[in-house]
């Protein structure tokens, strides 16, 4: 034999191993373990009982239901660039733009509308926004509705909803 | 026949029923439930009967709902054979319910001057009569599989088959050696012959007395009802649902229900044999009937402590966690259950010690004894259901060809050296 | 004139020999080879202008970079292209070009078309130094009138759309006013753009200065697609663009014409008509099969067609559009012949003397008279005699015509509906040739693929089974 073999090491060999029944013993032992502590004090299961607990890693980042932003004025920041409906890799985003004309900005949508059962909720809208219009910092995880019609978001509906973390000053 | 055989017949039988029938949706919630424990998480226990959760058993029924109301389906290329394909998950849900049917949930019942047996087929053969019957239920799921017209639910239904048929020897041949051990192929004096003692103060249970026959045979019983570790035949993971692919509603539910009431059996067998069956450790019969009313004193003061430890239990188990929010619906359940088990201690306490009263050897005392060995038969019956549960949440599942190994090479020849080792002694040494 | 002789020499461009015409503009020919160098004010129609100064090269013997729109071909010339050099010039130019720019680039329609954006991700990608608040500012949003806006904040001053209205149609309404920082396009005050060509001043403008009101924020470039076609608004037959998208919330819609480069006949640019003419393929389409008003089923209305013809074997008058491909009216050439139809293509409704000028428009407004003369149909009106079945196959006059019984297959809804009347796909819905007055033949490809597509002309006809034409 060449100094090249490699010995591969093998299981079962040894007389206790083939007999199974102290290895099943073992697994046994580990398996009532856990059920005889959860059935002494159902507490120690770490199971959250939704709805009566909430979910408590909801951090600024976590990417909830979408909102459109507001300029300092109330007015809506979107100038319907259409950065986040080319971005969105399930094209979600209905945009249709329209002139703006109090002199804030040239370009506003006329319809914004984010179809939540197409979104996949990657993110890649709020990142590819230039002007910090769009955010998915509501927090919101939970959508229901009755008709698939009632998971579109308008743009009234997304000029609504409020940021779950304090409403920041905008980084745009 | 009187009416008092016709009466203790016939409850039997309707004790019977209710037994294997009931025991599914309890099974079916004890092994969700269990499971869930012990993978560290809760299992079902949401579905409620107007606010009654009773730990999640009402989900089963639920199932039972679901499964009945789904839309009926027939593979389209059947063609003629419709009808096998739809009697084929009969077979083996009445297989198994039949040879449910001779385990003895009490000793004979001694009233008025008749000898009647607690079984619901009251024959003297149990043991034939459960091993002939049991092996029908692979036939279902050859049709089943066969007659789904799909490569792999008849791979799967093949693999099931020959795995059943593999380890009838095993189970066979253990048998045999149980059969020399206690000679006799009746259940009930199977029972009998485990009430004296071994070594002087064991209790000479049958596994005991033959612990390799009481191994060969409870692994060759795990085959036998397809659970884990050898769900070849329905392998979760391999071939979807495997020969019950095809199956939907109420056929797919009586596979199922099939399956729950076959390992059901299996742990009343395996009680009955190796466990003691329907006994209280060294307490037989005769000892229980003559000393009764020490018997009964003794559950009038176990019985409350019991409960009442379990209120306790369920005072602090059935909650939500305290320190998220109170949960009123399940505090009210729990108000509900302990008046009601406080209500049942109160009145069986009361019949034990009135009967505690009455003179020895009259007909309560006898009946009492028997209602005493069916509540132990149930309780040891559970206790190998958790087993089954348990051990199917422990182990991964053989490969295949190390099904066929075990059952051939291993167990084929353990139970063989059993029998030569058994005969030698009984015939040699004890008699 | 004098036809100078073309003579072709060697020069070597970035260790490659490439062989151009003597005389040649450098940066045309350095275009046409290939490279790719950053340029605004040279435009092939236009000619260079020497004002932007992106088109630096290096050239050997020179000791700076020149211009490569000034500079001539000659034997022997070696040029380089991408040098560190030249690279760092083209930064700085590019930096100075948008010192006051405001990057508007979110709400600017030439997003996606831009010179500057592509010369910035190109050669730029330097952090400007001009804060926002320092930037000069000028007039944003003016309409210019002729569905022209301009933006003079966004301009880089390449003066193509000056040497346009000043060259190109004389008309010359625009100018660079003011001095130095603050220099910007605009009109005399209170003059407007007056002239037919207009808007290919958007075209030009390689910025967002000057776009098209028209167009102005329906779509963003990146999701159209350019389909080479040819405008059917006259017998010129300018070359074009048809732009079109379909997304997932529309149909297949045309957002814009665009002329395309045919030197044979437009040359870069196309008339206002032209451009515009794409709303028409849009508006008041005909989409489903009428038996006088009520409304049919596209199979019944092909049986009632087929029974209506063989009914009146023998005494049908056939019209057809002049605008049709050459495919399309041979099929209707070979249908009529098969029914035993005279064939017409009256011309005469098509001709429009007031329309036409000096440049691109034609007095006959049909795209292919010259396919119909071509084929030899009779281009005279039919003598309306009563007693006939009229198939009008999408001619505009048809209602000069009297008849018994007519079967219109129009694309457009008329204003009373005949007996049967059938809808037909429009001239971007399907494909074929064109001939223009000059009798050049130009291909125009089916640019949209609606999701419910009406018939096209020779989908009706298959009933009579008269053969395979070309591809459609």
């Amino acid at each position: 034999m060449t100094n090249r073999v490699k010995t591969v090491p093998r299981y079962n060999k040894t007389a206790k191993e083939r007999l199974y029944l102290p290895a099943i013993f073992e697994g046994l032992k580990v398996t009532a373990k856990h059920l005889f502590v959860n059935v002494a004090d159902i507490n120690a299961v770490e199971t959250l009982e939704y709805p009566e607990e909430q979910p408590t890693d909801i951090t600024e980042r976590y990417r909830g239901l979408h909102r459109l932003t507001h300029r300092e004025d109330g007015s809506i920041r979107c100038v319907a660039c259409f950065m986040c409906a080319t971005a969105c890799p399930a094209q979600c985003i209905h945009i249709v733009a329209t002139e703006r004309t109090d002199g804030i900005e040239e370009k506003m949508p006329q319809i914004f509308e984010i179809d939540t059962l197409e979104c996949v909720f990657c993110g890649y809208c709020v990142e590819a926004c230039p002007c910090d219009a769009i955010r998915m910092d509501t927090g919101i995880f939970s959508v229901t509705g009755k008709r698939r019609e009632d998971f579109v978001l308008t743009k009234e509906q997304l000029l609504a909803h409020k940021s779950a973390f304090g409403e920041d000053t905008s980084r745009a | 026949m009187s009416t008092l055989s016709i009466v203790v017949t016939l409850a039997t039988i309707v004790l019977a029923a209710l037994l294997a029938l009931l025991m599914i949706p309890v099974l079916v919630w004890l092994e969700r439930r269990v499971c869930g424990l012990i993978q560290d998480r809760l299992g079902p226990n949401r579905t409620n009967l107007f606010g009654f959760r009773l730990g999640g058993v009402v989900q089963s029924f639920a199932d039972v709902i679901k499964l009945v109301v789904k839309e009926e389906y027939y593979p389209s290329h059947i063609g003629k054979g419709r009808w096998l394909f739809v009697l084929a998950p009969m077979i083996t849900f009445a297989s198994a319910l039949l040879a449910f049917m001779v385990i003895p949930f009490a000793d004979d019942l001694v009233l008025y001057g008749e000898r009647m047996k607690i079984q619901a087929l009251p024959v003297e053969y149990g043991i034939l009569w459960y091993l002939a019957i049991g092996s029908v239920g692979v036939i279902g799921m050859v049709f089943g599989g066969w007659m789904s017209h799909n490569k792999y639910s008849l791979l799967g239904a093949l693999r099931s088959a020959s795995q059943m048929v593999s380890y009838e020897l095993a189970l066979g041949l253990g048998v045999i050696s149980m059969i020399l051990t206690y000679g006799t192929i009746d259940f009930n004096a199977m029972v009998h012959w485990q009430s004296g003692t071994v070594l002087g103060f064991l209790p000479a249970w049958g596994a005991l007395v033959q612990p390799l026959a009481a191994i060969v045979v409870i692994v060759a019983l795990f085959v036998e009802t397809n659970r884990a570790p050898f769900s070849v035949a329905e392998g979760e993971s391999e071939i979807v649902a495997g020969f019950m692919t095809e199956y939907t509603a109420m056929k797919f539910a009586m596979y199922f229900m099939g399956e729950y009431v076959a390992m059901n059996t299996a742990s009343a067998v395996i009680v009955t044999m190796f466990f003691g069956g329907y006994q209280l450790p060294w307490l037989s019969t005769e000892t229980l009937t003559a000393h009764f009313s020490a018997v009964a004193w003794t559950i009038v003061v176990a019985l409350p402590l019991f409960v009442w430890f379990f209120i306790r239990w369920m005072k602090k188990n059935n909650t939500v966690r305290p320190t998220v929010s109170t949960d009123w619906g399940r505090h009210f359940e729990t108000k509900v259950l302990s008046v009601v088990l406080i209500a049942m201690t109160v009145v069986i306490d009361l019949i034990l010690i009135y009967i505690s009263t009455l003179p020895e050897g009259s007909a309560a005392t006898t009946v009492a004894v028997t209602l005493l060995q069916i509540a132990v038969f149930v309780m040891k019956l559970m206790a190998f259901n958790i087993f089954f549960i348990v051990v199917r949440w422990t182990l991964p599942r053989f490969r295949y060809d190390q099904v066929q190994t075990l059952g051939w090479r291993y167990l084929l020849p353990l139970s063989l050296l059993n029998i030569f080792v058994t005969a030698i002694v009984v015939v040699g040494v004890l008699s | 004139m004098s036809e100078k002789v073309k003579k072709m020499v060697k020069i070597t461009v970035d260790d490659r020999t490439i062989e151009a015409e003597e005389g040649a503009i450098l940066l045309q020919v350095l275009l046409e080879n290939g490279f790719e160098i950053p340029y605004y004010c040279y435009h092939e129609a236009l000619g260079p202008d020497g004002n932007c100064r992106m088109c630096m090269v290096e050239i050997e013997g020179k000791k700076r970079p020149q211009i490569s729109c000034d500079t001539f071909v000659e034997e022997g010339l070696i040029v380089r292209t991408d040098t560190e050099n030249i690279r760092r010039v083209r930064r700085g130019i590019l930096e100075l070009q948008l010192v006051n720019h405001p990057v508007d680039c979110p709400v600017c329609d030439q997003a996606g078309e831009c010179s500057l954006q592509d010369y910035y991700m190109e050669y730029g990608l330097y952090h400007g130094k001009v804060p926002k608040a320092e930037k000069l500012h000028f007039e944003k949003h003016l309409d210019l009138g002729r569905n022209v806006m301009l933006d003079q904040e966004r301009c880089v001053l390449c003066k193509r759309c000056v040497r346009f209205t000043g060259n190109i149609v004389k008309t010359g309404e625009l100018g660079v006013v003011e001095r130095a920082d603050h220099s910007h396009i605009a009109t005399l005050p209170g003059r407007k753009l007056e002239n037919g060509y207009a808007m290919n001043v958007v075209d030009l403008c390689p910025v967002g200065a000057l776009t098209s009101k028209d167009f102005r924020f329906k779509q963003r470039v990146w999701f159209l697609t350019s389909t080479p076609s040819v405008c059917h608004g006259c017998a010129t037959g300018c070359a074009i663009y048809i732009d079109h998208a379909k997304t997932k919330f529309e149909d297949d819609t045309i957002y814009r014409f665009r002329p395309r480069k045919n030197p044979d006949i437009n040359g870069h640019f196309i008339c206002d008509e032209g451009r515009l003419s794409y709303k028409a393929l849009q508006e008041n389409r005909l989409r489903e099969a009428r038996a006088e008003s009520s409304s049919i089923g596209f199979e019944e209305a092909a049986a009632q067609m087929k029974k209506m013809v063989e009914s009146w074997q023998g005494r049908i008058v056939v019209l057809a559009d002049a605008n049709l491909y050459i495919e399309e009216l041979e099929m209707v050439q070979i249908f009529a012949n098969r029914i035993g139809g005279k064939l017409h293509a009256p011309l005469d409704a098509y001709r429009d003397p007031a329309f036409e000028d000096a440049w691109l428009k034609s007095a006959m407004r049909a795209a292919n008279a010259k396919g119909v003369e071509r084929l030899g149909i009779d281009t005279s009106m039919p003598s309306s005699r009563g007693e006939v079945l009229l198939i009008n196959f999408n001619h505009p006059a048809a209602g000069d015509v009297k008849a018994r019984r007519q079967i219109d297959l129009l694309t457009h809804r008329p204003e009373t509906f005949a007996d049967l009347t059938l809808p037909i796909a429009a001239w971007s819905e399907t494909s074929g040739t064109l001939v223009n007055e000059a009798g050049i033949e130009q291909r125009c490809e089916q640019a949209l693929f609606p999701n419910d597509p009406v018939p096209t002309l020779m989908t009706w006809l298959e009933a009579w089974d008269l053969g395979e034409r070309c591809l459609v």
